[in-house]
């Protein structure tokens, strides 16, 4: 969608507002989880209206230019779009959890494992890394613990430095045994490569036949209304 | 080594930390290679080459920690990874796997994350994924150690479902989990022996001392009641929904906390040391309110040392773990004296050299209180710390316990009898709150309590 987005004009723009607007409505998600988007949309505003806004002549240097309606235009054109994409991917995000998005990326790399094996591994590196790295940041938060329990931290910046180099050794090798451990479990379970396939127990329902219609017909909209 | 395993045994297998028993299990798996002899598979009398056959399939593997057992990013994912690469087809596989996390009392959970079930759930389901894949051997590696005794009993009743089909290994320092093994294997130096039936084993006294086994017996409580002054007060304090808590505790006190999995003893302890701040309440350490400011003073005064401390040792050798934060000069100067305090938790000089990811995980563990317990504080934190050690080694250190009559002292474990001898009183924790608060001569009265809530008697 995001991809399709950048192609569409101005009246499939207004169309992606309004399905979006509804959309937040439908959610019923509190507007307060858009907070944090509207400074850094503010901020992308004032640099493309400063890019996009003045002109200057060729051969000229730019302090000889003005400001012009049309570069306005075009950057309130790209802010447009990019309040779409991080809208829409932060309602994304709010209505679907981490594993959920994880195991949606991984399902479709289905249809890719008949062309190449590769993608079922790559699938595998998704739902795994969704499982990793949360287990390796508590062990890092224990390797901070069981640090604090030993001695004072000291005062001075280049001790602390040096107090947290020596603790990134302890924690390589910490990720290192974690990494040996999951690759056995997956080894004692008949890993081999190529052979991941997701499994995920929802059978498809005509709600979800209807949503992926209305997708398929929003996206072939967005390219038509350009 | 020389040894026959049958489909349908179960073998007990013990014997001291490091000595070898994971290495065993994993050379049994196939997860590393003899550098000498060789594993025959052999069935009906006939030996089958290993290329013949699913390894993997053939011999199942569960290790200790429920956290680190799971593969999938779902509990259908876990059941049916195995299932799907025997090459099921993926309709089969769903039902099956409906099936399965019904059968283990996960059913409707089939879609979440294993990080948000419980410690036994998640080791009822990996054991549950593997069974499910029928393999002819089963090996569990201290599988039930971390688990309380509801969550090991759950498990244990899948074991034994599966005995007929499945020949066992169960490695573990628990003589009351041996005697339920058909057989008695013990490796002691280097040297595997089979002691035959367990129950008649555990009756030679040899075998006794080797593996420090003491019968327990009927204790007569002498311990007076503590009068000294406070050196924890919880007020009225709450940890937002963690943990409520409205407790004293007195100095010289010794507190078992006990509890199910996931009941928040861990959190108390970590509250006494300032890891967390209260939300509600105060929190009074030695009269003084404990607060961002005065975490510094609070750490003086007490010690804790976490739950598998020997996971997370962060020295570059053993000697440099246990003395850590000291100057060049002081590890030189008193290094004599320093052997000789290591070789009280069983660590020789030799392995004072040894970078700690080259020991094993009991003698980590070892390692791990030698650190925390070098310098006795005023107010002593132990979150389970006999874990993964052998009896000899409990015994030991249990020993060194009952020497610190002056300390405070708040013990954490899934099992009463660690600290039936020398605890003051007891805390049974649930959900977060200390619902039971009794001195230790009344622990009878309370024993349904304390078995319901999963606590070993």
């Amino acid at each position: 969608m995001s991809l399709v987005m950048t192609m569409t004009g101005w009246k499939g723009l207004a169309f992606t507002s309004l399905a979006f607007v509804g959309l937040v409505a439908v959610s019923r998600m509190p507007l307060k989880i858009y907070r944090s988007l509207i400074w850094v949309l503010l901020w992308m505003g004032l640099f493309y209206g400063l890019a996009a806004g003045w002109v200057w002549p060729e051969n000229r240097a730019v302090w000889y230019g003005h400001w012009s309606f049309g570069g306005f235009m075009q950057a309130a054109d790209i802010v447009w779009r990019i309040a779409l994409v991080f809208g829409l991917t932060r309602l994304y995000t709010a209505v679907t959890r981490p594993l959920e998005q994880g195991i949606g990326i991984a399902y479709f790399f289905n249809p890719l494992i008949r062309i190449t094996p590769k993608a079922a591994d790559f699938a595998l590196m998704i739902t795994l890394t969704l499982r990793f790295i949360p287990l390796i940041v508590e062990e890092a938060l224990l390797i901070w613990k069981a640090r604090a329990l030993k001695t004072e931290w000291p005062h001075s910046w280049v001790q602390q430095s040096w107090e947290v180099i020596q603790l990134i050794v302890p924690l390589l090798l910490l990720s290192l045994r974690r990494a040996e451990e999951l690759a056995e479990n997956l080894m004692s379970r008949g890993y081999a490569s190529g052979n991941y396939r997701t499994l995920i127990l929802h059978e498809r329902t005509s709600t979800d036949m209807v949503s992926v219609i209305i997708i398929g017909v929003w996206g072939v909209l967005l390219l038509l209304l350009k | 080594m020389n040894f026959e395993w049958h489909k349908g045994e179960i073998i007990a297998l013990m014997g001291a930390n490091g000595s070898g028993k994971s290495t065993l299990a994993r050379l049994i798996a196939g997860l590393i290679e003899p550098t000498d002899g060789e594993i025959l598979l052999t069935v009906d009398g006939t030996s089958c080459a290993w290329n013949t056959v699913k390894r993997w399939q053939e011999i199942g593997f569960v290790g200790q920690h429920p956290q680190r057992q799971t593969i999938g990013a779902t509990v259908a994912e876990e059941l049916g990874y195995g299932l799907l690469n025997l090459g099921h087809d993926t309709p089969w596989v769903r039902d099956k796997v409906r099936e399965l996390a019904a059968s283990v009392g996960l059913g409707g959970k089939e879609d979440q994350s294993p990080s948000t079930l419980s410690g036994g759930e998640r080791q009822r389901l990996v054991t549950a994924a593997i069974l499910a894949m029928q393999p002819s051997f089963l090996i569990l590696d201290e599988a039930l150690t971390m688990l309380d005794a509801r969550a090991q009993a759950s498990v244990l009743e899948l074991l034994f479902k599966a005995k007929l089909e499945t020949g066992q290994l169960w490695i573990t320092h628990d003589p009351d989990l041996a005697r339920l093994a058909d057989r008695l294997l013990v490796i002691n130096q280097g040297k595997l022996v089979d002691m035959g039936k367990p129950r008649d084993a555990f009756n030679d006294r040899e075998l006794q001392s080797l593996l420090g086994i003491r019968e327990i017996q009927d204790h007569t409580f002498s311990k007076s009641t503590k009068e000294g002054q406070p050196v924890l007060e919880w007020q009225k304090t709450k940890y937002e929904s963690r943990l409520s808590l409205n407790k004293v505790v007195k100095a010289g006190e010794f507190i078992g906390i006990v509890g199910a999995s996931g009941s928040g003893k861990t959190t108390l302890l970590d509250s006494a040391v300032g890891f967390i701040l209260p939300t509600e309440g105060q929190l009074l350490v030695c009269g003084e309110p404990i607060s961002k400011a005065s975490l510094k003073t609070v750490r003086r005064k007490t010690r804790l040392v976490i739950q598998e401390a020997g996971e997370y040792l962060i020295g570059r050798s053993v000697y440099h773990e246990v003395f850590y934060g000291d100057t060049r000069q002081d590890l030189l100067d008193q290094r004599q004296e320093r052997l000789l305090f290591l070789e009280g938790f069983g660590i020789s000089a030799c392995m004072s050299e040894q970078a700690p990811e080259r020991l094993s995980g009991g003698e980590r563990q070892k390692v791990a209180l030698a650190a925390a317990l070098r310098t006795l504080p005023e107010i002593l934190l132990l979150d389970e710390p006999l874990l993964g050690l052998d009896t000899t080694n409990r015994a030991s250190i249990q020993a060194m316990i009952s020497e610190w009559d002056e300390r405070t002292i708040m013990y954490v474990t899934h099992d009463l009898r660690e600290v039936l001898q020398y605890a003051d009183r007891l805390w049974l924790v649930e959900n977060g709150n200390v619902v039971l608060d009794c001195s230790i001569q009344c622990w009878k009265e309370h024993r349904e309590q304390l078995i319901a809530s999963g606590v070993r008697c």
